[in-house]
């Protein structure tokens, strides 16, 4: 059973995103990674008609290459601060890298599966990818996919001191996109299928995203240099769909750590 | 429902063709099944080559070298440049588990890279940063040497692996806390049935970390002594470490190489509590679900399993969850039969749904189960009586249910079946 998929919203997140006013009370605790996993798929959603959707019939998927990775060193530095046994109950339940998949699922109640997928290379594509297939095989009617990123100081620091800069190419953001059966709702485009090759490189190249190109969907563009970037291209492409001039199948992503060949029809 | 989800086909099963594990619990699969029938618990202070500590809370440490014989010769031959000290425990304790379970698998480093090899592999502290000397020189305004960094960023257990064994195909490292294992085996059962790879290698793995150790200290839900999964004096879980991973066919794929399967992944439900950061909810709402869709994937949904493989991390709140939730999706709870194995492994973390599919499969292949180690005198708050310690229970079939509840409220279950 194969079900046609179709990108029906996306919403991207600026790094000085604000925390709407009904999510302010959940929200108060939570880390920039969960704020901005939850405000992104919250304004994805927005709008969207969830007539005949159960709970369990939605599910969320999230893929990201650091996590939560400022909060794990907050829980580290609170280990080390406060001593054994006394670190921040908060901080560490927030450092689990399902954290932000959770206060999801929480906060827009979806109750089918949340997946939280780690990889350097494209996170967002495994994850798009594994909710592609959840709503082809007519196991859930929805799926919120997410990319987030928020780095750290000490990963930023050590990016200085790897390549002898100073700043950092990156800055916090994240992309929700929503996946629904054909027909179901209106969309920008069906997406056919995620190919993705890994290659082995220096782990160096897993930060610089040196030489990343997109190509298709009337764009040849190198990427700017940083995690999300490829995310945020992809999304800009999606959402033009309809406008290009030009039948496009198939987008691809190359760097020197993998090739991605996201298919894509009207 | 409405009853959309219930008119969809059972997905395509996977043959387990081979299994492998280190573990704190046994340092192969036939060690730790020994150890389980023996009740041989392994639970002893944290041991000083893991990390230093003044707490007493016991855990299940593997060897200080688990990197195994198996693992040795394996790598020696797909990765002869490959240091040990170049990635982490968790990765080592992977190597080890893949070794044995290829081996029994009968898949050969050629057949691997001849195929697409879908790796998919839950952890949770395998995923993180936490090289504490370099943190801490960081923090105090120093600009220690890079090569922690470069050693995170080299760690992705699933990367790692595929760069070891010289594969290409799928690769996820699905970080959803404890119910990591079991998801990344339901995920490389979903990817053959798709099509996207040949064969996987799917499990879990993790190192036990002073934070991890110290969080679980903190949210008071660690125990002092070994742990007692359902017991009425229950007072909370020991941390483990290990890998658990199995080989994952199609059956026409297995059949082609002349394999016998020793089961098969036919069922495989995730769902969400939505409900509460660290506690699960009280009823057990998103397992159930977990389970109606996994008994709905196998295509029985009224299917009662004979032995179900239950989370048991012998916390308050996890018991009663669990049990609860059991009850009301096997209503006839006098005739299930209900295990916890983590008073032979700990809690493994993100390795435990590896680790506890494998020891499924390994009861379900006996015809029998030993009782849950540490539980004498069960809980009568629990909707359902488990098998205690001293009872040793004939199984009434051969398929069974292995199932993780986990941080972040998320639940899977897999339907396992053994090969007769």
């Amino acid at each position: 059973m194969t079900i046609p998929v179709i990108v029906s919203a996306i919403a991207q997140l600026p790094r000085d995103y604000v925390v709407p006013d009904e999510l302010g009370r959940d929200l108060r605790r939570a880390d920039a990674f969960i704020q901005m996993a939850v405000i992104s798929a919250f304004a994805a959603i927005t709008g969207l008609s969830a007539d005949k959707l159960q709970p369990e019939e939605v599910g969320v998927f999230i893929g990201t290459a650091f996590g939560p990775l400022e909060t794990n060193f907050e829980s580290l530095g609170s280990l080390i601060d406060d001593g054994e046994g006394q670190i921040s109950p908060t901080l560490f339940s927030h450092s689990v890298y399902n954290a932000a998949a959770g206060y999801v699922a929480r906060l827009l109640d979806i109750r089918g599966p949340a997946m939280t997928i780690t990889n350097y290379g494209w996170p967002f594509l495994i994850a798009l990818e594994e909710a592609r297939l959840a709503v082809a095989s007519g196991r859930i009617g929805r799926a919120v996919v997410i990319g987030v990123e928020t780095y750290s100081d000490l990963l930023a620091d050590a990016y200085r001191r790897f390549f002898q800069v100073e700043t950092v190419p990156w800055e916090r953001s994240a992309v929700a996109w929503v996946l629904e059966p054909e027909g179901a709702a209106k969309g920008f485009c069906c997406l056919q299928g995620i190919n993705l090759k890994e290659f082995e490189v220096e782990p160096a190249d897993l930060l610089t995203r040196r030489g990343e190109t997109m190509t298709g969907c009337g764009t040849v563009a190198e990427l700017p240099r940083q995690p999300m970037a490829y995310v945020a291209a992809l999304s800009k492409a999606v959402m033009s769909y309809d406008k290009l001039p030009q039948r496009c199948n198939c987008c691809s992503i190359e760097a020197s750590f993998g090739l991605a060949e996201i298919n894509l029809a009207r | 429902m409405d009853g959309r989800i219930d008119n969809i086909p059972p997905t395509l099963p996977a043959a387990v063709t081979g299994m492998g594990c280190m573990a704190g619990g046994g340092t192969d699969v036939n060690s730790l099944w020994h150890n389980l029938v023996q009740a041989a618990v392994n639970c002893h202070p944290v041991p000083d080559y893991l990390f230093k500590t003044v707490l007493d809370y016991p855990v299940f440490a593997a060897p200080a070298d688990c990197f195994s014989e198996r693992a040795r010769l394996l790598v020696a031959e797909t990765a002869p440049e490959f240091k040990q000290e170049s990635v982490s425990r968790t990765v080592l304790l992977t190597c080890s588990a893949v070794a044995e379970a290829l081996q029994q698998a009968g898949v050969s480093s050629d057949y691997l890279r001849s195929v697409r090899v879908g790796i998919a592999l839950g952890t949770t502290v395998g995923c993180t940063f936490h090289n504490e000397e370099y943190y801490s020189a960081w923090r105090n305004g120093l600009e220690p040497d890079l090569d922690p960094v470069q050693f995170y960023l080299a760690g992705n257990v699933a990367s790692a692996m595929h760069r070891i064994l010289g594969t290409s195909g799928p690769s996820a490292v699905i970080t959803n806390a404890c119910a990591s294992g079991t998801d990344a085996i339901g995920v490389a059962r979903n990817w053959l049935a798709s099509g996207q790879c040949d064969i996987a290698i799917a499990g879990g793995a993790d190192e036990l970390s002073r934070v991890a150790y110290n969080g679980f200290v903190s949210l008071m839900l660690a125990d002092k002594d070994p742990c007692r999964p359902f017991s009425k004096d229950r007072k909370g879980l020991n941390l483990g470490e290990g890998a658990g991973v199995v080989v994952l066919e199609r059956q026409e794929a297995s059949a082609t190489r002349q394999c016998q399967p020793l089961g098969w992944v036919r069922g495989y439900g995730c769902a969400a509590d939505a409900w509460h950061p660290t506690a699960p909810h009280p009823e057990g709402r998103g397992l159930k679900a977990a389970l109606r869709q996994a008994l709905r994937d196998c295509g029985d949904v009224k299917l009662l399993p004979a032995l179900v493989n239950a989370h048991g991390t012998g916390t308050k709140a996890n018991d009663k969850a669990e049990t609860s939730a059991l009850a009301e999706i096997f209503p006839k709870t006098e005739e299930l039969v209900v295990v916890s194995t983590k008073g032979i492994t700990g809690h493994t973390l993100g390795a435990a749904g590896g680790i506890e599919a494998i020891l499924t499969l390994m009861a379900l292949r006996a015809g029998q189960t030993p009782g849950t180690v540490g539980c004498r005198e069960p809980d009568p708050e629990l909707a359902l009586m488990p098998v205690i310690q001293t009872e040793n229970r004939q199984l009434s079939g051969r398929l069974g249910i292995s199932q993780s509840l986990a941080f972040g409220g998320g639940n899977s279950a897999l339907v396992l079946e053994a090969a007769s």
